[in-house]
């Protein structure tokens, strides 16, 4: 291993762990913007392909990194990483990897960005770290090709970002031509580190450009508000209790069959959102309300949305999750309150509510809601949908078993209410270090 | 030096120290009526263990033992009774005292607490009761005494149980509405209670009222018993361990004078320095808890003049922390809708408690840690209010639980916006 290789190498180490470090909440300012999936890293990166090769896919991509790795540890008598498996392109790799981008033009196009995300580099690698095995499952195939000799086959072969930076590398000053002469003897794979004629790095090869217009979801009438009427209590039975001490049985409600996802706040409108993120996990990593999840829908596969059941979110927050955005998929607002971006809005279910069940007098939303939207009227709770901001607050504690009784529904497109106050309307350079001041709990 | 008795009127001797089987030891190490480090407690009472702290407190002289049918789940009675049974002693060795717990209105009428009564005796493994209890008498206001006692003609059943010696004394424990208090002590001259069981601890003694509206001074209690010649027995000597546990106001004013004696010891002494009082309950898990407190009664040394300053300065500052007032006698539980209403009091008064106050990153960590499952918080309180009937210290639960998420919801937002 020559000196070239091994700064590689060490770079290619620090990016992955910088990365991985920005998942447990470390080093978020620089990480998410540095990281590749970031708009302007992704811009820079192409602007240099052509002229330093694919660096991309050496120094700055994590499954090109545990790639170069299982290529040092199991072949560690060729002096240079193996790169390619053939050095002139071959037929069927040529067909393949331009399948491969094809096939993920037309998913970004027609409205299935999140599946087209799934063959990029960082989308895999969040995946790894919130869905666990869909990621995990990836980066194991690539390190058992590396391993058994097929060099970094990913890259070279799948990665639409690699075939993307390939065909941009091909006049690099630094990468080594292969002329017409060669035989494809491999004698170049022996000698001091020149054998990467064709690394190619993986990034979000599709233009952001694609982003607004016709790829917008629909209003997700598909799916019908099917919520059973099972309300079952995770509480014992009301009788009276005759003796001390003990717990009731507890259980996690299930997750309700929402007509539309709640997205992270600052996600603004759907149909962007849903082209613009790619996937990478920060977000949910980093939430503070630990209410973000990866969704296991086909069309936002990996993508944020909100999941109640163990959090909410917090109006306080200063969105940890558009903060960490490196795609700008969700928006950091800095000149307005968490507590002002309305997200959708709570639907109440008196067939399932436990004062239709079973003649309890709960008020677990109401007391809950942080923005005191939900007022009980004659007993019954009644959402001001003007001042929900859809926060999850009342479902995640809502005790109506197996589904809770009151639930949100996402808005296709967020409402941004602006304050009132001319007091409060400027805005102020920095709003991000400041406390966002009263939060309209309850007092 | 040996076990410092009091003296009945019939001569028979009870120890200062008393036994309260409240909180069993279970198998996995905690107490059965609560939540321990290594989760909530699933596992079953640690008979075993049981029996041999019964032996050893017997061997040491503690020969009075508490129960009733509602502690524990049901299942304090028998489990003492059996370790009783096999502690090789006498049944005149010891004095058992048990009560009529007749809190759900299904046990109101009198055959229920008949039953409840045989119930107790099979459990004892004994034909009599040395001192039976009408249970937490001021619990749900006067009118919820009038039901479980006097409307079904229970205390009537209960006098004539003393006649044909079936149980031996007639007593009642006292928490909540002082009408019911004033009312028994109106009727002594037909009732004739033998002892009355109070709460009683330096911070009670003057401050119970200012803790809450409902609840009357330890000192009134205890002048008018005295006045009335009825022995008192005391229950909550450290409030629930609140007295016991480390906390930054009590250590303050209380080590200087004695820096080697435990915060346990000194609410122990102070109750014990009364002449009137019969015994001390102390709930006791662990067997160093029962080897600890059997040598500060070994005898017990009155407090003097000076100490006695010194706890009515350490109570007041206590009131300051406005802890919560909860003794974590599980009488709320089990929470309906899940919740471990004791640990998250426990949770509040700890971070109330501390010299100076822990960050917000600190605090929400010791509420994982104290409250481990996100199910059973403060939030999760639906405000039903079933619990609070329940509470001896009359705790406004629901309102206390709204208040507590509130500040941890504000502590939640305090770091988000970091």
């Amino acid at each position: 291993m020559n000196a070239k290789t091994a700064a590689k190498a060490l770079v290619a180490a620090s990016v992955t762990a910088a990365v991985a470090a920005s998942f447990f909440g470390l080093g978020t300012d620089i990480a998410c913007r540095v990281q590749p999936a970031a708009t302007w890293t992704f811009l820079a990166v192409l602007l240099l392909t052509p002229l330093a090769g694919r660096l991309f896919c050496e120094c700055l991509c994590p499954l090109g990194f545990v790639q170069s790795l299982v290529n040092l540890v199991f072949h560690p008598q060729t002096k240079v990483r193996r790169v390619c498996t053939r050095l002139p392109e071959g037929r069927a790799q040529r067909v393949v990897r331009w399948t491969v981008l094809a096939l993920f033009a037309a998913l970004a196009a027609s409205g299935f960005g999140a599946i087209a995300w799934c063959l990029t580099p960082y989308s895999i690698f969040g995946k790894a770290l919130t869905l666990f095995w869909p990621g995990v499952a990836v980066f194991g195939l690539v390190a058992v090709l590396a391993a058994a000799g097929k060099g970094r086959f990913w890259c070279n072969w799948i990665c639409p970002a690699g075939t993307l930076f390939s065909v941009l590398s091909r006049k690099s000053v630094c990468s080594h031509k292969v002329g017409r002469g060669c035989a494809n003897c491999r004698a170049c794979f022996g000698n001091g580190g020149k054998s990467e004629a064709k690394v190619g790095d993986g990034e979000k090869a599709i233009p952001l450009s694609n982003s607004n217009s016709e790829l917008q979801l629909g209003p997700s009438a598909t799916r019908r508000e099917a919520l059973k009427g099972v309300a079952a209590l995770a509480a014992v039975e009301a009788a009276e209790k005759t003796t001390d001490g003990g717990f009731a049985p507890v259980s996690l409600p299930g997750v309700p069959n929402r007509p539309a996802p709640v997205l992270p706040p600052g996600a603004v409108d759907r149909g962007k959102f849903n082209v613009k993120c790619v996937a990478c996990g920060l977000c949910i990593a980093n939430c503070r309300g630990g209410c973000l999840s990866a969704s296991t829908s086909f069309r936002r596969f990996g993508q944020p949305e909100m999941d109640f059941r163990r959090g909410y979110c917090l109006v306080g927050c200063n969105y940890a999750c558009g903060h960490v955005c490196p795609t700008g998929a969700i928006n950091w607002i800095p000149r307005i309150e968490r507590k002002n971006v309305h997200m959708g809005h709570a639907i109440w279910r008196k067939d399932l509510c436990i004062r239709e069940t079973e003649g309890v007098e709960c008020t677990a939303c109401s007391r809950k809601c942080p923005v005191k939207a939900i007022h009980v009227v004659e007993g019954f709770p009644v959402v001001d949908r003007d001042a929900c901001i859809g926060c999850g607050a009342c479902e995640h504690v809502c005790p109506v078993r197996p589904m809770p009784a009151i639930f949100v529904k996402g808005f296709e497109r967020q409402r941004i209410v602006w304050p009132m106050d001319p007091a409060l309307a400027p805005p102020s350079k920095d709003v991000r270090d400041s406390a966002p001041g009263e939060e309209g709990r309850r007092g | 030096m040996g076990m410092t008795y009091r003296f009945r009127s019939d001569g028979s001797r009870v120890s200062l120290l008393g036994y309260g089987a409240m909180r069993l030891p279970t198998v996995d190490g905690g107490h059965a009526n609560g939540w321990n480090p290594d989760g909530y407690s699933k596992s079953g009472i640690d008979q075993e263990m049981l029996d041999r702290q019964v032996r050893y407190m017997l061997e040491r002289g503690v020969n009075y033992f508490d129960t009733s049918p509602a502690y524990c789940r049901g299942e304090s009675e028998r489990r003492l009774g059996d370790a009783l049974a096999r502690s090789g002693f006498a049944r005149k060795d010891y004095i058992v005292a048990t009560k009529l717990s007749n809190f759900a209105p299904q046990q109101f009428p009198l055959d229920a607490c008949r039953k409840m009564f045989e119930d107790s005796l099979g459990f004892l493994r004994t034909d009599y009761v040395d001192n039976y209890l009408l249970h937490s008498i001021g619990n749900g206001g006067f009118e919820t005494f009038s039901k479980r006692y006097l409307e079904n003609g229970a205390l009537e059943w209960c006098a004539k149980l003393r006649e044909e010696r079936r149980i031996r004394n007639l007593g009642f424990s006292y928490h909540g509405d002082p009408k019911a208090f004033e009312w028994c002590l109106d009727h002594h001259g037909e009732y004739r209670w033998d002892f009355c069981q109070i709460q009683m601890n330096y911070v009670d003694w003057r401050h119970a009222k200012e803790v809450n509206d409902r609840n009357l001074d330890a000192k009134y209690l205890y002048e008018r018993l005295t006045a009335l010649k009825i022995p008192v027995v005391i229950m909550e000597p450290l409030l629930g361990g609140r007295l016991a546990r480390y906390s930054y106001a009590l250590a303050r004013e209380l080590t200087p004078l004695d820096p080697e004696s435990t915060l346990a010891k000194w609410a122990f002494r102070f109750s014990g320095s009364f002449p009137n009082v019969l015994t001390i309950l102390s709930g006791m898990t662990r067997t160093e808890h029962i080897e600890e407190n059997i040598a500060t009664f070994s005898p017990l040394k009155p407090c003097s003049e000076e100490e006695f300053a010194a706890l009515e300065r350490a109570a007041q500052a206590l009131l300051r922390t406005n802890s919560v007032p909860c003794t974590a006698c599980n009488y709320c539980m089990p929470c309906p809708y899940g919740l471990d209403i004791p640990s998250i009091f426990a949770f509040r008064n700890e971070v109330l408690t501390a010299k100076t106050p822990p960050s917000a990153r600190e605090t929400l960590r010791r509420y994982a840690a104290l409250v481990p499952e996100e199910l059973r918080r403060a939030d999760h309180c639906i405000g039903c209010g079933r619990c609070a009937v329940h509470c001896p210290q009359s705790i406004n639960i629901p309102r206390e639980m709204a208040l507590i998420d509130e500040w941890v919801d504000s502590l939640k937002n305090e770091e988000a916006r970091r």
